[in-house]
């Protein structure tokens, strides 16, 4: 029998069981059946598949989006792409059946015939003349993405040609991954509201957006599309904003598939019963930035005793619980394949870089041989709503204090970084993450990482790092010209800074999806890329029941 | 008289209103971050693309310019446009959407805080001191210090993933759907807040129960339901009422956790979400309606006191 101070505690005592319960079934991953590549799949068409998104979409034209990742993942299946990069950098046509650059300056798309809009409108040239223009010039979000755009003009029946100001060579990746065509006339119907879930863009899509609102959006397929129909018939996407409520959703069925925004919390994920999470190498680099022009860290010896205390291999297991590759020089192999003939000859170049592997002993003689040897002050800020982050700042404090360098981690939002890192004021070790490359052409960050043209309010050289050698080399990388020669300036730029320290590339966070039970992605990945241009949706397949 | 009570009211929470929009506007101004930063996020932006968003939005005006403009479109019942949590869709309807579901959250919540806080914490009140007030007391401890977050989760699993009784998250459409998806998110917000309605409405009927009137009434030979409903309960209404007033303003608060954990679209969220983003338009009309949801709780508290209690009524015929 409960003693009297016993039966006061019971209630308190049940809620911890209650937890203990839910703890244990969050962690019971043996017992689990995945049904990834291996699950048979079906040709059947699937009724409703709900993905849970982690907040409402900001709107729904990708251009004007705050965040046009999120928006352009459900639709680009609403309104296509001209044409879809594959991480290897080959183009699959969507929209436009051919394209050619007659010149670095000139991208010329053909269109396909007999495609109509969802309201039975035909496909014109002026639409995709106008979707051009619109998302890469000001205010659109996009316009600052697809460098050197000059203007779009109709050249033909089914014709739109690009001009662009420069040779830039990511330019027709750039318009490719972010231009999605939509209806000029109901675009300018809708001028003031348009991206509103008032005015909704009409497209060519697979799909059209039949309700949106704070609770989600659902897209319903739709007759008439001109390519092959996808499996799913209905598409909810909803709103779930907490993680755990998402994997909670997922264990009852309710949910079909979730991106996942903690890495770390994957091993959860994996342990809902039928679920397979879909991991991919991606994009999204991190890295350290030390500026430079500034005491302490304008001294190399110093840089390199940071990147000598930075244990990298500990962060990729702590902060992203191993879902990550280590970074060998400033970007993955992947973003030089373009021009070093290949991911092989990349990677070997990337090995061959100067390495600063975790090694206290070499840090201190570093520091020894700088002008701080005794070590000095300063601060690392960390994301409050990235936890990765946190891990990196706390473990990099812990290594530099045994060199006697006192580091202050201090919380910020992300709104507060964001805007100290493009009014170029980020101080102290800075910590940038989550910065997406793109494709196979190192231009996109590489290119913008370094050298004067790169400094300054908006830019992205945060460590203001340039050298005669850069300079020398930055303008051939940010111009389209022959790979062998961009393939040198590149290997110069990147040479320059795993020497020079001004950055100590961290690791390419990886993008991972959880599909649940029922369902599989006919190619057996989903890679960030099949995320941004919604071929994760036209992949859905059923698998078969056991 | 009332009607002179319930104006000037009226008129204070107006100027209280303004009051809390200029301390917000000033509060979000110095608050790091800017409304541009959360349009850009971390994605490379030209010095055309800033020009462009700085005047589309008026960014770069000085503080009272901005402040003026705001204010002139709320006079004209205009509360702008959203600048990044839903880019270009009007205020007054983002609000609308979301506020009628906090309403329908709060609403649930409070019946079953009625429902199961007065009673527990009048049976508490009868039985002091023994087994019943001890347990019911022993809950509502446990009640209140439980964090809301938790408890949502222990919900949401017991209930929506073990037993399958309840959806995991979502609104429904439809009478009966909405009912079912906002059971969980409001037992959880009035398991948390009933237990202060329970403490309130104990301490009251002990006063209460303490009184001469109730000793005479017992010694006329009423019927116990009598002297506890018409003598008992009435006498303790005021302070419960009072603490209710409280708990509606605590729920604001509250359902904060509550809709993030549940994926409910309610003024909880929006506000999170607006503040994040620093969208300067979208949380200036949430706090003007939360401000003004609280400032027309309490006239309601009051009136009701004032109908409750002869002796309040007096108080406001001299002005007080």
């Amino acid at each position: 029998m409960l003693n009297r101070r016993s039966r006061r505690t019971a209630p308190t005592v049940l809620g911890g069981l209650l937890l203990m319960s839910l703890t244990a079934t969050a962690c019971a991953g043996t017992d689990t059946t995945d049904n990834g590549a291996a699950a048979k799949l079906t040709d059947d068409d699937i009724p409703a598949f709900t993905f849970a998104l982690p907040s409402q979409p900001p709107g729904y034209d990708k251009a004007t989006s705050t965040q046009p990742v999120v928006t352009g993942s459900f639709m680009s299946l609403v309104t296509e792409p001209l044409e879809r990069v594959a991480p290897n950098g080959s183009y699959t046509p969507a929209l436009a059946e051919k394209v050619v650059q007659p010149d670095p300056r000139t991208i010329v798309y053909k269109l396909r015939s007999g495609v109509k809009f969802s309201d039975g409108e035909p496909l014109t040239a002026e639409d995709v003349a106008w979707s051009l223009t619109h998302t890469a010039t000001p205010p659109a979000q996009t316009s600052a993405s697809v460098r050197g755009f000059s203007s779009a003009k109709v050249t033909g029946n089914l014709e739109v040609t690009v001009k662009l100001s420069a040779a830039v060579p990511t330019a027709r990746a750039g318009l490719a991954g972010a231009t999605l065509v939509q209806e000029k006339k109901f675009a300018a119907a809708h001028a003031s509201k348009l991206g509103t879930s008032a005015a909704i863009p009409v497209g060519t899509g697979p799909y059209e957006v039949t309700s949106a609102n704070a609770s989600g959006v659902t897209l319903t397929r739709r007759d008439g599309y001109w390519g092959s129909r996808p499996k799913v018939k209905k598409l909810n996407l909803k709103v779930i904003t907490d993680d755990n409520s998402a994997q909670l959703a997922m264990r009852s069925g309710d949910v079909d598939m979730r991106v996942l925004t903690n890495v770390k919390s994957a091993p959860q994920w994996r342990a809902v019963p039928g679920t397979h999470v879909y991991s991919a190498a991606s994009d999204t680099v991190n890295f350290l930035a030390m500026d430079v022009t500034k005491a302490p860290f304008d001294d190399v010896h110093v840089r390199r005793a940071v990147a000598y205390a930075t244990d990298i291999p500990g962060l990729v297991k702590a902060a992203w619980g191993g879902e990550a590759t280590p970074l060998k020089g400033f970007l993955p192999a992947k973003n030089l394949a373009g021009v070093a003939d290949g991911n092989e000859a990349a990677q070997k170049f990337l090995d061959s870089l100067p390495s600063h592997a975790i090694d206290l002993k070499k840090a201190k003689a570093e520091l020894a041989k700088s002008g701080h040897a005794d070590g000095f002050s300063t601060t690392i800020a960390y994301i409050d709503t990235v936890p990765a982050t946190k891990v990196l700042a706390l473990s990099l404090q812990q290594n530099l204090k045994t060199l006697g360098i006192d580091v202050t981690v201090k919380s910020v939002t992300l709104n507060a970084w964001s805007a100290k890192f493009y009014e170029h004021k980020l101080t102290g070790i800075s910590l940038a993450f989550g910065f997406t490359t793109s494709g196979t052409d190192p231009a996109s960050l590489l290119g913008s990482a370094v050298g004067k043209e790169n400094i300054g309010p908006q830019k992205v050289n945060i460590a203001n790092f340039t050298t005669p050698e850069v300079e020398k080399a930055l303008p051939v990388v940010n111009t389209a010209g022959t790979d062998a020669t961009r393939w040198d300036a590149t290997q110069t730029l990147l040479t320059q800074i795993a020497d020079q320290v001004p950055y100590v590339p961290l690791a390419a966070q990886d993008f991972l999806m959880a599909v649940g039970k029922g369902f599989a992605s006919s190619t057996g990945k989903v890679t960030v890329d099949d995320y941004f241009d919604g071929r994760w949706a036209l992949n859905l397949r059923a698998t078969q029941a056991e | 008289m009332v009607a002179a009570f319930v104006l000037r009211r009226l008129g204070a929470g107006i100027l209280l209103l303004l009051t809390l929009s200029f301390l917000v506007f000033c509060l979000l101004a110095l608050s790091p971050g800017t409304p541009l930063q959360a349009l850009l996020g971390t994605r490379p932006a030209s010095p055309e693309l800033v020009d462009s968003l700085n005047a589309r939005y008026h960014l770069n005006d000085p503080f009272l310019v901005q402040y003026g403009r705001w204010l002139a479109g709320v006079c004209a019942l205009d509360f702008g446009q959203s600048i990044s949590v839903q880019s270009d869709a009007p205020v007054g309807q983002i609000l609308s959407e979301r506020m009628a579901l906090t309403l329908q959250l709060g609403g649930y919540a409070l019946v079953l805080i009625l429902l199961v806080g007065i009673p527990l914490g009048m049976l508490a009140g009868i039985r002091r001191g023994r087994r019943t007030d001890r347990a019911i007391s022993a809950g509502a401890t446990v009640a209140i210090s439980a964090p809301a977050f938790v408890l949502a989760i222990v919900l949401l699993y017991v209930f929506g993933v073990a037993l399958k009784w309840f959806p995991v998250y979502g609104t429904g459409t439809g009478f009966a759907e909405r009912v079912s998806h906002l059971t969980l998110p409001a037992v959880a917000l009035a398991t948390v807040l009933s237990g202060i309605l329970v403490r309130q409405t104990r301490a009251a009927m002990l006063t209460a129960m303490s009184q001469d009137y109730i000793t005479f009434a017992r010694l006329r030979g009423l019927s116990p339901g009598r002297v506890l409903v018409r003598y008992a309960l009435r006498n303790a209404a005021l302070p419960v009422v009072t603490s209710l007033g409280l708990i509606l303003v605590a729920a604001l608060t509250s359902t904060l956790f509550i809709e993030q954990v549940f994926s409910l679209p309610g003024i909880g969220t929006l506000l999170l979400a607006a503040v994040t983003n620093n969208d300067v338009p979208v949380v200036q009309g949430a706090v003007l309606v939360l401000g003004a949801s609280v400032i027309l709780t309490n006239l309601a508290v009051d009136l009701l006191g004032l109908a409750l209690d002869p002796r309040t009524r007096f108080a406001v015929k001299d002005g007080a």
